[in-house]
């Protein structure tokens, strides 16, 4: 075999039939066969080795003193000494002038052609079990890279996993780093698509190939990647921080993906192996998914999908159970309610408890002027001072007074080690001794525990103080006085707040219960109801989300351990043996993921809200109500089953101030149409359509005179001169001859043929006037079309831009027109009454004139008549015509007089402003809009008070449509209102109830059917003299199993986790 | 008014909280300030000091890893002395790094520090730390269990009845005493029990109380863990380090001096006893009764260790230190205990095990595990021969270790002699002759009771 590997420039490329890109490079021992590949990084060509064998060449390109070329070096100097079955086998490595060349076995094909061919084949990717087969060799390979060499392959991709025969091999080690080597540093090259988070970040895990990996079997299977980036910034950012699209996976595949896909390596499966064991043990229905079953997928979807980042929610709507669907409870509506006010101690520890605090006491002081109520004692306890400090007053800033917090600080390892007299035997040693150095808790739940437990007495004393001046007689009598509520002096209540997500509060909160508990009843105080109100949120620094949910599952379990009955164990801080739930109402409080500072802040405001209607407005009625049903054997809520609320509210500002500015558009709109209707210089010029229209209905004098000529001329009219003619020579039949027979006969026709005829005078029947008028209406529109039309135009005028002044014109112009025809025509008409009438007029001669002189004078006579019928008839139809319009007219008149009647007295409540450019054409858009409101709607009914509702109510809708209130802030808010009230907590089941508290301002019934369009049949209402409109959803009877399955169905390796950080380990929970 | 607060962003270190979530007992965090580690200011600057006066210039970053103290901690001391002008820059270093030097202050300054004392390494951890650390990772805070010890025992052959009396006495957290002939694994017992408690522990390279700084990490006594099991996270104070959990072996060398803290006038440097040195672990004190000292003297010295579970030691000062006393201490003697220390001193280490001679089926069983660690088959008529020839006719008692050794002697005589590894009598024959170096009479070297196991060992 020949060793030396001898490269020469050749000219071969000259005479051959090569490709173009045919390297320069020939191989001694090697023939290049044809190019594989090709990429930024150097081609792979397909050679004819010494013996025959085939063997994949990689040239890279570029000097070997290129960056690539060392990396790649250095790579392969790393994997040379690992041998495996799955791993490309190198054969040489060769510096071959300037340029590195790679020797390796050859393969039939890599992942990313398979993918292909199946995908041309019609199927949606690789076959499941094939690509299965296919990833566990590779990972095989890659665990074996890992516990041999300590080694990461980072280029994890499709074109990387090289196929032989029915196996994969790894190859392609460009980026092989030995993870285990401190500051690994990671340059460029690797693949966006396919590349872990931490890669990103430059710190490549022990984890980082099997994440690649897991996009690799997504991708293969369904062909749509886990994420939709196009570009390599895109791709960043949503491995860095979006949620996977696990949708185009088997539900079953779902949480294995995605817990290889954690952004925190530590949380991932510890080998690539356990992985693809993990998917390999999931049976999946062929049917429906991966398994590239022909049927089904004759339309493949396109492979790049829209960008769609799919959260919890939706992936969880595919196994969605109806059991878990939350169902509106109907109000009770037959109870009398009582709101039964008493004294109330909140009673917040952790840092979002005392940010809760400091919102509910905003709102107090806001509502009852009072800096503090006596009878509603809060205490914030936390072991964090800067967290105390932060909801303090201060000089200038409203907060919490310094009686109002206490903290109970962490003391360190070495203080409690040795001046501690509580037993800690509860407490695991490794918290003991790891207590941070700042102090703080950290996250770690059993220290939060251990402060309450270390500072148990002054947490005591001061409980005691509290709930002893809320009780006192006198304190209830101020708070009375101050807040106006009938407080009744008896058992005080108790509300909890705490996160569930951090240390302190999370551990403190349930022994916190108990230590109320046991304070009251050692100083026989009577104790009303227990609520706690545990808040889960988290925040945006990944690594710290998977504990802040551990944490919360683990407070649950706790809580569900507690509440579950029978079961004797210690529980509070002093050893008692009771079996008390440690809240009689537990309430569990989603507040969102990912949130930042100021998302935090708003949930949590809502909260304070929430808890400030439930302790002095009326709508706590509602909530003693729905709390009923916790204890409550008949319900159907088991003892471990937890409430959520959501809170939406708008601040009557906003809905009110919306109804101020709709209020004020309207008096725009109103004092617009009057004013252009007062003021002839803005009246529009005169209105082409308006003439054009008279015009088409024939009704200008010319037009008229044109139609009434023609009916005249028309065979039909000459047909109606005959018929005259035809009577007239009947009654010259009748004719002696005689001056004053000749002279009588002409009078009687005449009459005759205009007299109008009667009905059942038979006479009649000669009258000219119904055959002229029917003749004449064949030359003109119908009466009724063209008042129709007319009327439709008006009223099409009343709501453009010009209004009534526009309408008047056109009306004016109607009537002028009509007005002037009519008297053309009556002038017309006299002229021939007159000459009928000198037909009439007895001879002056008295002489018989000839026969055929006087049957000339019939003829003519009848000419006349006709004549005089058609225009007769023109009359007819333009006197109907203006008696309709007047009406229109009046009525225009009579709704510009209610318009200006409004103005009056609208202006008298409110300064009318001069509306500005862009008011008017606000104004002219919502008159424009198809679906607002229509004035000409108003012309027959003539109520103002009927038209003011109906302008308002159109104004102020198309106001929120169009989005013209000043602040964005607000509209969004209306957006989301009420909608944000339904609580965060989702897919857990349960029964839901709302309460509305309406502002004054606010109209009932309008909003509980809104509301009920939201929530279903559950809303009651309350009227309120809070300038803020909020909407309560409370949903109970939650099973904490389901809380704790949604939260472990896609976190499964927290269960593990949750365990470890249970607050005492004297309990197996 | 709102503002960030702890409980959302979880601190400062999340290294500590997945450590712990990952069963560690205990974890140094990283420090970030010269508060959290528990070293004065002026003693970070002697320590740069000195450190430049031994190793001349160097890298801010470079000093920074060389004394265990993070860069950004480093840095600002490094700027503070060179505003006193005791520091100069003499080039730029990597990423906003700097190479120091020091000037002729400087040099002066360091010597003085120097003589005041002489120690110049990693920087130490403060007692108190050290000694939350003991208590976090010692021996006995959870109880063993019977698998526990039989998973650390897979791999040797122990009699079952050994097992059981080994388990209660490792709970026990007082001492005890292993005895019987030597070669029957009594060290190779002290090392397995310590491994039940968890393979690592973390140990300050030294700690510090006053000026005093006392070296605890030992290389002859302490095994660095392999870095890999603790891949999971870098972030850890280096001032610790991690080691395989100690087990101190001393034999017959052992003084009473050697329990003291041993401080050198010149250096000023203290080294820690042994027993600190043996701390979370496993102290075996091989052939008791064999020291210089009376068996009684060094009984008496760990009495009230033993009860009080903390140790007193005397620093060159004068004052006393109290340390913690949490580890297995393991008497070890081929002499009956009995004979050593009389009975009120035994009283108080109620455990006494003897570790027997193997009869002739484990011996059979020992050879099969030690032929299958040399790499050769087992042969077990070559055993037999062995027994019969060189063990019976001299009635030469049966030890543990002689399998491992035959063989390795046999190999070694293979590999001489170019012959195949290969359990053959007549290799056995030529290798006993050196390994059996005389010829036995009566019942041996060993004490009394040894006769009294008789039927398997002697014929």
């Amino acid at each position: 075999m020949d060793t030396n590997l001898e490269i020469s420039k050749t000219s071969v490329l000259s005479g051959d039939a090569a490709t173009p890109d045919e390297p320069q490079l020939q191989i001694a021992g090697y023939t290049l066969e044809k190019s594989i590949g090709a990429g930024g990084y150097g081609e792979v060509w397909k050679a004819i080795g010494p013996g025959g064998f085939a063997k994949a060449v990689k040239i890279l390109h570029g000097k070997l003193d290129g960056q690539q070329a060392e990396i790649e070096l250095k790579s392969l100097e790393r994997v040379r000494e690992l041998r495996h079955p799955f791993l490309m086998n190198i054969e040489r490595i060769e510096v071959c002038d300037g340029k590195l060349i790679v020797v390796s076995e050859l393969a039939d094909t890599c992942m990313e052609k398979r993918f292909k061919q199946a995908r041309e084949e019609g199927l949606k990717g690789i076959p499941r079990e094939e690509l299965l087969g296919y990833l566990r060799d590779a990972a095989d390979a890659l665990d074996f890279m890992l516990s041999r060499g300590g080694l990461q392959h980072l280029d994890i991709k499709p074109a990387n996993i090289l196929l032989l025969g029915d196996h994969a091999k790894v190859g392609d080690f460009g980026l092989t780093k030995d993870v285990t080597a401190a500051g690994v540093s990671m340059l460029g090259g690797f693949t966006p698509l396919y590349s872990a988070p931490e890669i990103f970040e430059g710190q490549p895990s022990r984890q980082s190939d099997q994440y690649s990996l897991a996009i690799v079997y997504q991708t293969m299977l369904t062909g749509e990647p886990p994420f939709a980036g196009r570009t390599a910034a895109q791709l960043t950012a949503q491995h860095l921080s979006s949620t996977p699209d696990l949708t185009s996976l088997a539900p079953a595949d779902r949480p294995v993906v995605a817990r290889a896909l954690s952004k925190n390596p530590q949380a991932r499966f510890s080998g690539c192996r356990e992985f693809v064991d993990a998917l390999s043990r999931k049976k999946v229905s062929s049917q429906s998914y991966g398994s590239g079953g022909k049927s089904g997928y004759e339309s493949l979807p396109a492979v790049t999908k829209s960008t769609r980042v799919v959260n919890a929610e939706t992936m969880a709507a595919a196994e969605d159970d109806s059991a878990l669907e939350i169902k509106p409870i109907q109000p009770d509506n037959r109870k009398e309610l009582s709101a039964n006010f008493r004294p109330t101690l909140v009673l917040a520890v952790g840092g979002l408890g005392g940010q809760v605090l400091s919102f509910l006491k905003q709102e107090l002081r806001q509502s009852f002027a009072a800096d503090s109520l006596k009878s509603f004692p809060l205490v914030y306890l936390d072991t964090d001072s800067r967290a105390l400090r932060s909801v303090r007053a201060d000089g200038y800033e409203p907060g919490l007074a310094d009686d109002e917090v206490l903290q109970i600080p962490l003391r360190s390892s070495k203080e409690l080690r040795t001046q501690t007299d509580k037993p800690l035997k509860w407490l695991s040693r490794r918290w003991l001794f790891n207590i941070p150095k700042t102090g703080q808790v950290e996250g770690m739940r059993p220290l939060g525990r251990l402060a309450l437990v270390d500072q148990q007495e002054r947490v005591r004393q001061h409980i005691l103080e509290s709930i002893q001046t809320a009780i006192a007689e006198e304190s209830v009598a101020e708070t009375c006085e101050a807040t106006r509520l009938q407080i009744s002096a008896g058992p005080i209540d108790v509300v909890l707040v705490a996160s569930t997500s951090g240390g302190t509060g999370s551990g403190a909160v349930l022994d916190l219960s108990y230590l109320v508990r046991e304070v009251s009843a050692a100083n026989n105080i009577e104790l009303g109801s227990v609520t706690g109100v545990l808040l889960h949120g988290t925040g945006t620094t990944r690594q710290a989300n998977d504990v802040q949910q551990a944490c919360t599952v683990s407070l649950l379990r706790e809580l569900q351990h507690y509440n579950t009955p029978g079961l004797k164990e210690p529980r509070g801080v002093a050893p008692t043996e009771t079996e008390a739930r440690p809240f009689d109402h537990s309430y569990l409080i989603h507040l969102g993921d990912e949130l930042s500072d100021q998302e935090f802040a708003a949930q949590l405001r809502t909260v304070g809200d929430y808890l400030f209607h439930t302790l002095v407005t009326p709508a706590r009625a509602n909530f003693l109500n729905w709390r009923e049903r916790d204890g409550d054997p008949n319900s159907d809520i088991s003892p471990t089953a937890v409430r959520t609320f959501g809170i939406s509210a708008i601040e009557e500002d906003t809905f009110k101030s919306s109804q101020i500015e709709a209020e004020r558009f309207c008096n725009g709109i109103v004092s617009v149409w009057t004013r252009s209707g007062q003021s002839e210089s803005t009246s529009p010029a005169e209105p082409t359509e308006t003439r054009d229209l008279l015009a088409e209905f024939k009704l200008s004098p010319n037009e008229l005179t044109q139609s009434i000529s023609a009916a005249h001329k028309s065979e039909a009219g000459q047909q109606l001169h005959k018929s005259a003619v035809q009577y007239a020579s009947q009654l010259l039949k009748q004719c002696s001859g005689t001056p004053e027979e000749q002279q009588r006969l002409l009078v009687r026709l005449a009459n005759a043929l205009l007299k109008n005829p009667k009905s059942g005078d038979p006479a009649g029947a000669a009258s000219l006037l119904p055959k002229a008028q029917q003749i004449f209406g064949e030359f003109v529109p119908t009466v009724g079309s063209t008042t129709g039309r007319l009327e439709e135009q008006l009223s099409l005028l009343l709501d453009s831009p010009g209004r009534f002044a526009l309408v008047e014109a056109a009306l004016g112009q109607i009537l002028g027109t009509l007005d002037a025809a009519a008297r053309g025509n009556d002038r017309t008409l006299s002229s021939i009454a007159n000459a009928i009438k000198a037909y009439c007029q007895p001879s002056q001669t008295a002489q018989p004139v000839g026969i055929d002189t006087y049957a000339n004078q019939l003829v003519q006579l009848c000419e006349k008549c006709c004549e005089y019928a058609i225009y007769q008839a023109a009359k007819v139809h333009l006197s109907q015509i203006q008696e309709e319009l007047a009406g229109v007219a009046s009525q225009v008149l009579a709704l510009r007089g209610m318009v200006a009647r409004i103005e009056k007295d609208r202006t008298s409540e409110s300064a009318a402003n001069i509306p500005t450019n862009a008011e008017l054409a606000a104004f002219d858009k919502f008159l424009l809009s198809s679906d607002a409101f229509r004035l000409r709607a108003f012309l027959e009914t003539g109520d103002p008070a009927e038209l003011w509702k109906a302008l308002r109510q159109a104004a102020t809708a198309f106001w929120r449509a169009n989005s013209l209130t000043t602040e964005e802030e607000s509209t969004e808010d209306q957006s989301e209102f009420p909608a944000s009230a339904h609580p965060g907590l989702k897919n857990t089941g349960g029964w839901r109830h709302v309460v509305a508290v309406l502002p004054p301002s606010a109209e009932e019934e309008t909003w509980r059917a809104k509301l009920q369009e939201e929530f279903g049949d559950c809303v009651s209402t309350h009227q309120s003299d809070k300038d803020k409109l909020t909407v309560c959803c409370e949903v109970d009877g939650i099973e904490i199993s389901h809380i704790v399955k949604n939260f472990l169905r896609y976190h499964p390796h927290l269960a593990e986790v949750a365990q470890r950080i249970h607050v005492r380990n004297d309990i197996s929970w | 008014m709102i503002s960030t607060t702890s409980e959302k962003v979880q601190g400062p270190d999340p290294a500590l909280l997945a450590a712990l979530l990952a069963g560690e007992k205990y974890w140094p965090t990283e420090p970030q300030s010269v508060g959290e580690l528990g070293l004065s200011e002026p003693f970070l600057e002697a320590l740069i000091c000195k450190w430049l006066l031994c190793n001349g210039d160097a890298s801010g970053r470079t000093i920074a890893a060389e004394i265990c103290i993070p860069f950004t901690i480093v840095e600002s001391t490094l700027n503070r002395l060179r505003s006193r002008r005791y520091v100069t820059h003499s080039g730029a270093g990597q990423l906003n790094d700097y190479v120091y030097t020091l000037t002729d202050d400087g040099r002066s300054r360091a010597r003085s520090f120097y003589q005041e004392s002489a120690y110049v390494g990693p920087a130490p951890v403060p007692l108190m730390d050290y000694v939350i650390s003991v208590e976090a990772q010692a021996i006995g805070d959870e109880a063993i269990r019977r698998s526990d010890l039989a998973d650390a025992f897979h791999d040797v052959s122990v009699a079952s009845d050994l097992l059981e009396l080994l388990g209660p006495a490792v709970n026990s957290g007082s001492g005890m005493f292993l005895y019987g002939a030597p070669g029957n694994g009594k060290s190779t017992l002290a090392n397995r029990i310590t491994a039940c408690f968890g393979q690592s522990i973390w140990l300050p390279h030294a700690v510090i109380d006053g000026r005093e700084i006392i070296t605890v990490y030992d290389p002859a006594y302490h095994r660095p863990a392999s870095a890999e099991a603790h891949a999971s996270s870098s972030d850890f104070d280096k001032r610790w380090i991690r080691v395989r959990r100690p087990t101190v072996v001393v034999g017959g060398e052992l003084t009473m001096d050697n329990l003291e803290i041993s401080h050198d006038p010149v250096s000023k440097i203290s080294e820690a006893p042994l027993q600190m040195k043996s701390n979370c672990g496993c102290l075996l004190i091989d052939d008791f009764g064999r020291q210089r000292v009376e068996p009684a003297e060094l009984l008496n010295r760990w009495i009230i260790p033993l009860e009080s579970k903390h140790d007193f030691l005397t620093l060159s000062t004068g004052k006393k230190i109290q340390v913690p006393f949490e580890q297995l201490i393991i008497f070890s003697t081929n002499l009956d205990p009995a004979d050593l220390v009389d009975e009120a001193f035994l009283r108080r280490i109620p455990y006494r095990i003897e570790v027997k001679d193997p009869d002739t089926d484990e011996f059979h069983s020992l050879f099969q595990l030690a032929a299958a660690s040399a790499g050769c088959e087992y042969d077990p008529d070559s055993v037999n021969h062995l027994l019969e020839k060189h063990y019976r006719p001299n009635r030469r008692p049966l030890r543990r270790c002689h399998a491992r050794d035959l063989l390795l002697l046999l190999r070694n005589f293979c590999t001489y002699n170019e012959l195949q590894l290969e359990m053959r009598p007549d290799y056995f024959d030529r290798v006993a002759k050196s390994f059996f170096t005389r010829e036995l009479a009566g019942d041996g070297e060993s004490h009394p009771s040894q006769a009294g196991i008789g039927g398997t060992n002697g014929h």
